[in-house]
């Protein structure tokens, strides 16, 4: 439910899966000085934001920051959103991307922190095929960390948060078909990536 | 198996790792949750001050006007000290215009004197015994 009521105050919605909408509901209730607003808004957001930073940066605490001073931001312009203009969602993603960009600006060079992927905890699995699954999230994310920049924001918009390409478009600020280009190369040069480590992750070749 | 082969067998894989990947959704952790909850909360209270001049607690009722503007004057003119000073020279000055020090000439008394002396004493006096005079009369 995302209407506003008679005296023009944002009703409060409903539990749901996260839409833009309810989300625009919830910014405005917070920038109105509703004091719940910010805890249901961080449980709709921060966990997306926080993937995908994992998934862009390599590393978990730096990710974290990142996610932090995104959700910072959207705190402080709460006031000045515009409901129905554009999605939340969008929003947050295009400041975590440009965050992750200067994290990245500032420190060229450093190894990836394996640690960042959880480990999925599944517990009909035996330890040996969780070391199994273990070994190939930290492959997917090295592979990832080997392309550019864009092909990595776009890889992991595209495929890990499933967007639309003219989502991808409007976070990445690029046309829609530069997106559908980042993606392709993005992926035919992962698959390259994890192809040359087929039998190391245990895929075979029959 | 062909290169064509391994290629899509590739790319599947590459959708295998996507997916394992979606399934676990980043867990946030209770301090960054904490840390986002306060960064929000001060964000808040930060406009509620603003809102409301002086800081006011949220629930309390808004100032009225004059007692605002009486505040913006205050502000204006450098606060409680400076409008302290302001009183002291005004009194000061409203003193030495009532009883000046001697080496000034004493502006209560000459007003006193112009309006009794120089108007009543002369001027009226003249004028009323002209008219008291035999010649109006005649």
């Amino acid at each position: 439910m995302t209407g506003a009521s008679a005296e023009g105050t944002p009703s409060r919605p409903s539990n749901g899966p996260s839409n833009g909408s309810n989300d625009d509901a919830l910014l405005v209730l917070y920038a109105n000085g509703d004091p719940s607003a910010a805890a249901e808004l961080m449980q709709r957001l921060a966990p997306r934001a926080l993937g995908v930073a994992i998934r862009v940066l390599g590393n978990r605490a730096e990710a974290e920051d990142v996610t932090q001073e995104a959700m910072m931001r959207l705190w402080r312009m709460a006031p000045d959103w515009q409901p129905g203009k554009a999605k939340v969602s969008t929003w947050l993603y295009r400041v975590v991307m440009n965050l992750c960009i200067d994290v990245k600006r500032r420190k060229r060079g450093r190894d990836v922190d394996l640690d960042a992927i959880p480990e999925p905890p599944d517990p009909g699995s035996s330890a040996a095929d969780r070391m199994q699954d273990l070994a190939r999230q930290d492959a997917l994310q090295q592979a990832l960390m080997q392309l550019p920049e864009r092909q990595r924001q776009a890889v992991v918009l595209r495929h890990l948060e499933e967007l639309t390409n003219p989502e991808i478009s409007g976070i990445m600020e690029i046309s829609v078909e530069a997106v559908e280009s980042l993606t392709a190369r993005g992926k035919r040069a992962l698959a390259k990536c994890l192809a040359n480590r087929r039998e190391e992750l245990g895929y075979s070749d029959d | 198996m062909t290169d064509t082969d391994k290629s899509l067998s590739d790319m599947n894989h590459l959708e295998d790792l996507f997916a394992a990947a979606r399934s676990e959704p980043a867990q946030l952790p209770q301090a960054l949750q904490a840390a986002m909850l306060a960064d929000a909360q001060h964000m808040q209270q930060d406009r509620v001050d603003a809102r409301v001049p002086g800081g006011c607690e949220p629930g309390l009722n808004p100032q009225s006007l004059p007692t605002r503007l009486w505040q913006q004057f205050i502000s204006a003119v450098g606060g409680w000290p400076a409008l302290g000073g302001l009183a002291v020279a005004s009194l000061s000055g409203l003193w030495i215009g009532l009883a000046p020090p001697s080496f000034l000439p004493d502006p209560v008394e000459s007003f006193a004197s112009y309006s009794s002396g120089s108007l009543l004493g002369s001027d009226l006096d003249y004028d009323v015994s002209f008219l008291m005079s035999d010649e109006v009369f005649e």
